[in-house]
C-alpha cells in the first residue's frame, strides 16, 4: 500500500467525491446558470441605446465569478465542521493531500472550467438575441485586452480561493463569513503596520516606484534610491505565485491535525 | 493487534483518560461497556485516528493511528454512533468507496443486506436512520478491514434487526479479524462478544473475556437467605432474588450480561475478588 502520493487514488476520489455531490453540483450548476441568465438579460433589456458593450458583461463576470468562486471553496471542506461527514470524510484511505488536491480540483479547476463555459454559452445567447434587431450593435472587447486581463484575474482569483479553502478547514461554522472578516481584519492591521513602518522607520516624504526603487523628497528636490534589479524580479513573481501554494500548505497541514 | 499504553486524553479541561493501558488481539469481538460519557466514543475515534492522544501510544498493527495512513486507513472501519452516508443508492455507495478497501466482497455485502433486508435501489436519503445503519454496517463488514469499531450500533435498531446483527456480526469474525463494540445497551451484546471490557470514569473497570467469568462467577435465582447474602451481588426480581456468585463447584450457568455490569459498576472489587 503506497501511503505517499498517487495518482490513481486521487482520480477514484475525485470520482467518488463527484458521485457522492453530483446532485447538489448539478443543482448549483443550475441555479449559477439561472442567475446569469436573469442578470445578463436584465442587462440587455435595460440598455435604451441599441449599443451593447461587451466589456459590460465581464464587470458582471467578474462580480460573479469571484463570489460565488469564493463561496464555492468556503464549502470545500464543511465536511469537517460535522462530526458524522467528517468522520466520513476522514475516513477515506487517502492522504491528506490527495484530499486536498481533489478539493482544489473541484473548487478552483472544475468551478473555473464550468462558470467560464455557462457565461459564454449565456453571454452568446444573449448577443444572439440582441442582433436579432438590426438597429442594435455589440461593441466587442479585443482579445489583446482580454488576453492581458485573464491572468490577472486569475493569479488573484487562485489565490483568494486558497484563502477560502483554508477558511473552510479552519472556521466550524459560517466559514465565508469568518474569512471575510479575517482579511479585513488582516488587511487592516497590514494597513496599521505600513502606517507606522512609513512615520518611524522610513524617511518623510518618501514614495515609493516599485520593488526596487523609492523616491525622498527634500524641498525640490527627488532623490532616487535604487536597490539591485533582482528584488524586484523575486519580489513581483513571489506576490504572483506565492499566495496559493503558501495558503494551501497551510490547509494541508490542518486537514492533517484535524480532530474530529 | 491494538496496544494502548498509557493513554492521556482531555477535551480541553475535561480529562476523559489518564493513563488508560489495554491491548486487544485479533480473532476477538470485545465489548466495549460503560455509561454515557464515559469515554467508550473517544476511545474508539483515539484508535481510528480521528482523535489524537494527549500523551501515551495507540498503536493498531503496529502502526500509528494519529498519521492516518492510507495503508492504516484501508484496515480500519469505523461505524459512528452519528454517522454520513452520502445520498446515492447503496449499490452506488460499493461502487465509489470499496474500491478504496483492497478486501471488499461484494457478494457479502449482498448476504448482508439481504439478511437485513434492505432494498439496493433505494437511495439511501430515502431510508429511515434504522436502514441507514444497517447499509454501514453492511458496508462495513463486508469491506473485511482487519479492525472494525461500531459505536452503540444497535441504537436505532428494531427488535429483529438487533437479533439479525448479532447473527451477521459472529459470522463475519476471523481469527484475523478484531471487532470492538461499543455499547451501553448491554443486552444486545449477549451471546456475542468474547470480552469485555467496562469503562468508567476513563479507567478500565473490568477487562476479562467470557470464558473466564463463567468459570469464576455464577449466575442464578435463589431463594436460600444465606446464598444470597454471600453473593457478590444480588438484586431482587420477580422469580427471587437473582445473584451472582463465586463459581466455586465449576457449574456452568447463563451468563447475564446486564447484571454482571450492574455489580460491576455498584462494587466493582467483590466481582474482581472472584478473578483473584
Amino acid at each position: 500500500m503506497q501511503n505517499s502520493f498517487s495518482f490513481s487514488r486521487l482520480w477514484l476520489l475525485i470520482k467518488k467525491q463527484w458521485f457522492d455531490n453530483a446532485k447538489l453540483y448539478t443543482l448549483s450548476l443550475l441555479a449559477m446558470a439561472g442567475l446569469l441568465t436573469i442578470i445578463l438579460t436584465f442587462w440587455a433589456s435595460v440598455n435604451g441605446s441599441g449599443r451593447f458593450d461587451e466589456e459590460d458583461t465581464y464587470g458582471i463576470f467578474i462580480t460573479l465569478f469571484f463570489a460565488s468562486g469564493l463561496i464555492f471553496a468556503s464549502i470545500t471542506f464543511s465536511a469537517l465542521s460535522d462530526k458524522a461527514k467528517g468522520i466520513y470524510w476522514l475516513s477515506i484511505p487517502a492522504t491528506p493531500l490527495e484530499k486536498l488536491l481533489c478539493g482544489f480540483f473541484y473548487s478552483f479547476i472544475v468551478f473555473t472550467a464550468v462558470y467560464v463555459a455557462i457565461f459564454f454559452i449565456i453571454q452568446k445567447i444573449i448577443f444572439f438575441f440582441i442582433l436579432l434587431d438590426p438597429g442594435n450593435a455589440v461593441r466587442y472587447v479585443s482579445t489583446k485586452n482580454l488576453k492581458e486581463a485573464i491572468p490577472i484575474i486569475l493569479y488573484f482569483f487562485i489565490a483568494l480561493q486558497a484563502l477560502f479553502m483554508l477558511g473552510s478547514v479552519y472556521f466550524e461554522r459560517f466559514a465565508f463569513i469568518k474569512t471575510l472578516l479575517a482579511i479585513f481584519t488582516i488587511g487592516l492591521i497590514f494597513v496599521f503596520f505600513a502606517q507606522f513602518l512609513s512615520n518611524t522607520v522610513f524617511p518623510a516624504h518618501m514614495g515609493v516606484n516599485d520593488f526596487s526603487s523609492f523616491k525622498v523628497y527634500d524641498g525640490n528636490e527627488a532623490k532616487v534610491y535604487k536597490l539591485p534589479s533582482w528584488i524586484r524580479q523575486v519580489a513581483v513573481p513571489a506576490m504572483k505565485y506565492i499566495w496559493c501554494p503558501v495558503l494551501l500548505t497551510a490547509a494541508y497541514f490542518r486537514i492533517k491535525e484535524k480532530e474530529i | 493487534m491494538i496496544s494502548i499504553k498509557n493513554l492521556h486524553f482531555s477535551y480541553k479541561r475535561k480529562k476523559i483518560f489518564n493513563g488508560l493501558n489495554l491491548d486487544l488481539q485479533a480473532g476477538y469481538i470485545y465489548g466495549l461497556l460503560g455509561k454515557n460519557g464515559t469515554g467508550k466514543s473517544t476511545l474508539l475515534r483515539n484508535i481510528s485516528g480521528h482523535l489524537f492522544p494527549d500523551s501515551g501510544s495507540i498503536t493498531v498493527s503496529g502502526e500509528t493511528p494519529q498519521k492516518r495512513e492510507p495503508s492504516f486507513l484501508q484496515e480500519v472501519f469505523i461505524v459512528a454512533e452519528e454517522f454520513f452516508l452520502p445520498n446515492i443508492t447503496p449499490a452506488q455507495l460499493v461502487k465509489y468507496n470499496a474500491v478504496f478497501y483492497p478486501k471488499f466482497n461484494h457478494e457479502q455485502f449482498s448476504r448482508y443486506m439481504n439478511e437485513f433486508e434492505i432494498p439496493v435501489d433505494n437511495t439511501i436519503q430515502h431510508m429511515s436512520y434504522g436502514q441507514k445503519k444497517k447499509v454501514l454496517i453492511s458496508f462495513g463488514l463486508a469491506c473485511n478491514t482487519s479492525l472494525l469499531l461500531m459505536d452503540e450500533p444497535t441504537n436505532g435498531l428494531d427488535i429483529m434487526s438487533k437479533s439479525q446483527f448479532r447473527k451477521v456480526i459472529a459470522g463475519a469474525l476471523d481469527e484475523k479479524k478484531c471487532i470492538i463494540i461499543s455499547t451501553h445497551q448491554v443486552k444486545d451484546l449477549e451471546n456475542l462478544i468474547d470480552r469485555i471490557t467496562i469503562i468508567d470514569e476513563g479507567k478500565i473497570l473490568f477487562d476479562q473475556t467470557i470464558e473466564q467469568i463463567t468459570q469464576k462467577l455464577q449466575f442464578k435465582i435463589s431463594f436460600d437467605k444465606e446464598e444470597i447474602q454471600q453473593a457478590l451481588y444480588n438484586e431482587d426480581s420477580l422469580k427471587g432474588n437473582a445473584i451472582i456468585s463465586k463459581n466455586v463447584n465449576g457449574e456452568d450457568t447463563r451468563l447475564d450480561l446486564e447484571m454482571l455490569y450492574k455489580a460491576i459498576i455498584t462494587d466493582r472489587t467483590k466481582i474482581q475478588s472472584a478473578f483473584n
